[in-house]
Parts: structure tokens; sequence; C-alpha cells
């Protein structure tokens, strides 16, 4: 990106000096004080290192969600609840229409569940504002996507500089990090290509380069290989197994792909909402 | 944000340089009606610009520099003893007909002024002095005349109003707002010719004063008001914007260029908001992505706005380019166009403005996508 630094950096300054002023026009206000605090906390736990296999990353408990559809109430997800270690792979199945998106769209900060609580680190999580959400995501949450999501304009390495530049990561900290990470997942020949020139298991490399892109603790696949023929769709849950192995994070897997099944730790099955097994 | 921004223009070139062409049409619009507006405003009050006086008598209920009517000669020496006048001098405006050597006829205005003192002549001269037109039936043409009268060459005689008139000298630079070419002589000239015009002799138009050093010419204007009757009495900024205003506003011409001004500015924002909103619209899956991965909708608004600005501000540099490069087609065919440093600022603030609203609805798009629906 070159020059582009001094403009992002500059943005960003920007944008710190606008949250200073939201905080202090009382938009923050608004959070409660224990989820300011347990977002605080989260947030200065930089070093994910010390997170060793026996700890819990994610703890969810009884967690429900229930929509409107019409005049119809709809529960989506009902009575999960389910423990999430680091260096864990866990892989969530079920039927189309079982909760899995749902389930890991609140595990992600995605969708706010109806009851039920989340705890991320230890902090619960679950009563945290809308408007500290985007944060807790930034700061914790890699996301993988079926359909890849890269940023069309953007080079791979500028599509995995993105969740830096998010988390105020600039200069030359965020470009040897981004860069780091595309040769970790094989691509560092390739860092200049637009998606568009990149095959589809090129691209998913480069959504698993942008999902780890800062460290997070949880990393959340939905249907990462769907996309994806046989032996490129190996190549990226072995990647993912890595991942997962490196004993910083836990790994959620959404599949229909029962092939998947072999490499992870655990398995969970949906159905109409709840855990069967 | 503002490299994805310009990454997203850049990456649709085609999208990138309608909007550019949208908004360089705009400004172009916008910049030649501003330009032409402001050129008019400073044409209409040329002549009095260019004089040297501080107070302006004129017939009572006179609108305009250009239809003033004749009052007695007699005033002058009732301004003249007016407290905290200093001078006051005769000036002659009349209407009136001179012959074209092809036999054609045109309107002309005759200005009748002192040549001893020069106040009220031309005050640029391409050959000869404003003094040359005492002693005899001379006159002064200006080149921009030209166009109406054919080519002016000093020594030749022109008829006006049956009299011949030897041209002794041409001026540059003097333009009437009613496009009638303005015909210089002495103030004893105009009288003569423009008998008829001014409904006798012992008839001025105008009474131009210059008031005693160190005084407010506004004071000076209050003491003649009451001191004379029948004439009304103007500083000079007053009188050229009374005529200023009478050519712009009172005939409606000046809410002609203001309409075509807003339209250009309505045009702009449609043609830059229906380019950003169906980049946005392509980007929505985007912009939910990047929601999801932990951006706020402030930097959604950033890219979208970034995006805006950039065309906002190539599109007034093109604009800008063009209006200069076509400013001799617009003195070509008659008209000035003035812009001023504080009209381009104003012009590139327009644009700004122009390209924010634009955004606006595209962000409101961005601004209700749900990061859950990346799963989707």
């Amino acid at each position: 990106m070159g020059h582009e630094g001094f403009a992002l950096s500059t943005m960003i300054a920007v944008f710190r000096g606008t949250e200073k002023k939201a905080t202090a026009n009382g938009e923050m206000e608004r959070m409660s004080r224990h989820t300011i605090q347990a977002v605080h906390k989260l947030s200065t736990q930089a070093d994910l290192a010390d997170v060793t296999a026996s700890q819990v990353v994610m703890h969810v408990e009884n967690l429900r969600k229930q929509y409107r559809d019409g005049k119809v109430e709809v529960t989506a997800v009902d009575s999960v609840s389910l423990t999430l270690h680091a260096r864990e792979m866990v892989a969530v199945v079920g039927p189309s229409g079982s909760g899995k998106t749902t389930l890991l769209s609140m595990m992600g900060f995605l969708l706010t569940p109806t009851s039920g609580t989340i705890r991320l680190m230890g902090q619960r999580v679950d009563t945290t504002c809308e408007a500290a959400l985007p944060r807790l995501r930034r700061e914790h949450i890699g996301f993988i996507f079926q359909a890849f999501n890269l940023l069309g304009a953007l080079t791979a390495v500028e599509n995995v500089l993105i969740p830096l530049r998010l988390k105020d990561i600039t200069g030359r900290d965020a470009r040897r990090e981004a860069e780091g990470l595309l040769e970790r997942v094989g691509l560092g020949h390739r860092k200049q290509f637009l998606p568009r020139d990149l095959s589809g298991g090129e691209r998913q490399r480069v959504a698993i380069a942008r999902a780890l892109a800062g460290s997070p603790s949880l990393v959340l696949a939905d249907e990462p290989t769907a996309n994806l023929d046989s032996k490129s769709g190996h190549e990226v849950i072995e990647l993912l197994r890595e991942v997962a192995n490196e004993g910083r994070r836990a790994v959620v897997l959404v599949t229909h792909d029962t092939r998947n099944l072999t490499i992870v730790d655990r398995v969970i099955h949906l159905e109409d909402g709840r855990i069967v097994q | 944000m503002f490299t994805l921004a310009i990454k997203n223009l850049i990456h649709d070139p085609t999208r990138l340089a309608i909007a550019i062409v949208g908004v360089t049409f705009s400004v172009i619009l916008m910049a030649a009606q501003a330009g032409l507006f402001l050129g008019f405003m400073e044409n209409s009050s040329l002549i009095i610009d260019h004089i040297d006086t501080d107070i302006w008598v004129t017939s009572k209920n006179s609108k305009n520099f250009d239809f003033s009517q004749p009052i007695s000669e007699r005033k002058v020496n009732q301004v003249q003893r007016v407290q905290g006048v200093a001078t006051a001098e005769k000036l002659i405006l009349a209407w009136g007909v001179t012959k074209n050597p092809d036999g054609g006829s045109e309107q002309v205005e005759i200005v009748g002024y002192d040549p001893e003192t020069g106040i009220g002549g031309p005050w640029r001269m391409r050959e000869g002095a404003s003094h040359d037109v005492k002693g005899g039936l001379h006159a002064i043409m200006d080149e921009s005349a030209e166009k109406h009268l054919g080519k002016l060459t000093v020594g030749e005689y022109r008829e006006v109003l049956g009299q011949r008139l030897k041209i002794v000298g041409i001026s540059q630079g003097v333009k009437s707002f009613t496009t009638a070419p303005v015909v210089f002589t002495s103030y004893t000239t105009a009288q003569q010719i423009g008998a008829a015009f001014l409904g006798g002799a012992e008839k001025t138009v105008f009474i131009l004063v210059r008031v005693v050093h160190g005084l407010d010419p506004k004071d000076v204007v209050e003491e003649i008001r009451r001191s004379v009757d029948h004439v009304d009495v103007y500083t000079k900024a007053e009188y050229s914007w009374k005529t200023m205003r009478y050519w712009m506003f009172d005939t409606g011409m000046g809410i002609g260029f203001l309409v075509t001004m807003v339209m250009a500015f309505l045009v702009g924002i449609v043609i830059v908001g229906q380019t950003i909103y169906s980049s946005t619209m392509d980007h929505l899956k985007e912009f939910g992505t990047l929601k999801a991965i932990g951006a706020e909708n402030r930097h959604i608004y950033q890219i979208i706005f970034h995006q805006a600005f950039v065309n906002a501000f190539l599109g007034f540099l093109a604009g800008m380019a063009v209006t200069y490069f076509t400013k001799d087609f617009y003195e070509k065919i008659g008209a000035v166009l003035v812009l001023p440093t504080w009209a381009l600022v104003s012009l590139l603030m327009a644009t700004l403005i122009m390209c924010f609203f634009a955004a606006f609805v595209s962000v409101w798009k961005a601004m209700r996508v749900e990061p859950a629906a990346v799963f989707r």
C-alpha cells in the first residue's frame, strides 16, 4: 500500500478522536457499567499466548433465539449450551434450518440472543450494547464465509490488512503481519493479486488469513469448503486444523460436508435449534 | 478506508468516468451561469464604477444609470452650495441613433462630460486622449462598438442624431449593459446634439459630487437630500448597486441565472447520487462483510463520503479546466465570464455539498445493512 499508510493512519487517528468525542458525548454511557468493564478487560488481553488448551475461550449457556415471522414465533436456537476450549476445533452440523447459522451469528456477536448467556474468555458479553459489538467482533472473532467475501477492489494483502486497520494496527507492523499470514496460508507469492485473479481455494485461504489477522481468540467458519473442489476443500480444512492447533484459539466450523468431520475434535448436531448429540 | 474508497472507484472506471462527467457538466453549467451573472452585474454598473466621484445626483425616481431623466442645470448650483460638497460636475447620458457607413443604424448611448476634468469620460484609451473631445463636434467611441458600428478609425466622421461627429479617439473596455455602443462627447456637444432627448437647453442628467476631504459621503448625501428638491441622491456604491439590482433582479434576468444554477446543482446531485447509489448497492455485501469483521457505521460512511468527495474534486477540476478553456469563446460572443476567487471557492463548496447530498441515500442504505446478513 505504500503511501496509503499515511492516509489510513490519519483516518484512524480521526476515528480515535471521534470515538473519544462520542464517549464524551455520552454515547457510551448508555452501556451498562458491567459491559464496559467486560469489553475493556477483553480488549486489553493482548497476549493470547497465555491461553492454554484447558482454558475456556467461549462458554454459552441456554442460548435461545426467537424470531417473529408474521404472526408465528419461530425459535431458531433453543437452549443451546456449549463450551469451546483453546486449540479445539468443533464442527456444527445439522439439516438446513436447524439453527447452525443463527448459533454461529450469536457466537460471533452478529445477532443478539433472546435469552441465555455468552462468556468470552471468562467475561460475560451477552449484555453488551449494540454500539460495542463491532469492537468485540474485531478484537476477538475471525470470520470465514462460504462465499469468501473478499473485497474485490483490494489485493490479497490489502484484504488481510483491513481487520488490522480496524484494530488500529497500522504501518510496517500491520504490513508485516498481513504478509506473514499470507505466507502462513501459502500465498506469499500471490499477495498482490486481486481476488478475481485467484482460484476458489486461494481466495478461501486469503479469507482465512484475514480471519487470523490480529490473532482472534475464536474463528467462526460458515461452510468454508462448500464452494470449493474436494482438493481445495481438504486443504482449507487442514489449514483450519493447523490454526486451531496453534493453541491460541478455538475454531467452530459449520459444515454439511461429512468428510470434514474426521478432522475435528468434536461434532455438535443441531436439529430444530437444539443440540441432539 | 480511504484506500478502499479510492480502490472501489478505480476498480470500476466506467462508473467513475460517468460520475466525473456528471459532476463536470454540472460544474461547467454552474460556473458558466455564475460567471456570466457576475460578468453582467459588473457590466451593468461599469461606467458608474469607473467614474471617480463620491455622490450621484439624479432625477427623481431614477431606476438606473441607463434610463435616467434630465434635470435642470440649476440644480448644479444648488448642490454646489450644500455644505460638504467640494465639486459638482455635470454629466449627460442621452440616447441617440447613429448611421453606419453601410446604411444601417444603431441606437447609441451618448455620454457628455467635461473634457477639462475628464470626470465621466473614458478610462482607457487605445488611441487619442479623453480631453480630445473638446473644441468641436468630436467623439470617442469604444472598440467594443465595432461589432455594431463596423471598423472605427480616428479621423473619420460618424453621424449621430443628424450631426457629423469626428472620431478623435478609440476607448477600450466601455460597454453598456444595454449593448448599445457608448459614444463619448464633450458636455456641450452632448447638450447640443441631444437637445431633443434632454427636452431643451440648460438640462443635464447627472450631477457628480466630490465631497470635502475627510467627510463621509453618506453625511453629505443626507445634506443634499435636505437642501435640493426633486432629485435622488446616492453614494457611488448605492447607485452602482441600484443599477445592478435593476438589471439583475427587477428585470428577472438574475432569477433566470439563479434558476439555471440551481437546476445544474440538482442535476449534479441526481447524476452523482445515482452513480454512488449503484456503487453502494454493488458493494452492499462488502459493507456487510466489513461490519461483520468489526467495522462500524462511521467506517462505512467514510468510504461512501470519500468516494463522493473524490468525484466532487475531480469533477470540479475538470469542470473548471473546461470553463477556463472556453472563456475566450464567451468573450467572442460578447459575454464576459467573471469568476473571482471567492466565486471559485463557492463553486467548489457547492460541488462538495452537491456530492455530499448525493451520498446521503447511499449512506442510509449502507447503514441498514445487517452484518448477520453475510451468512445468508
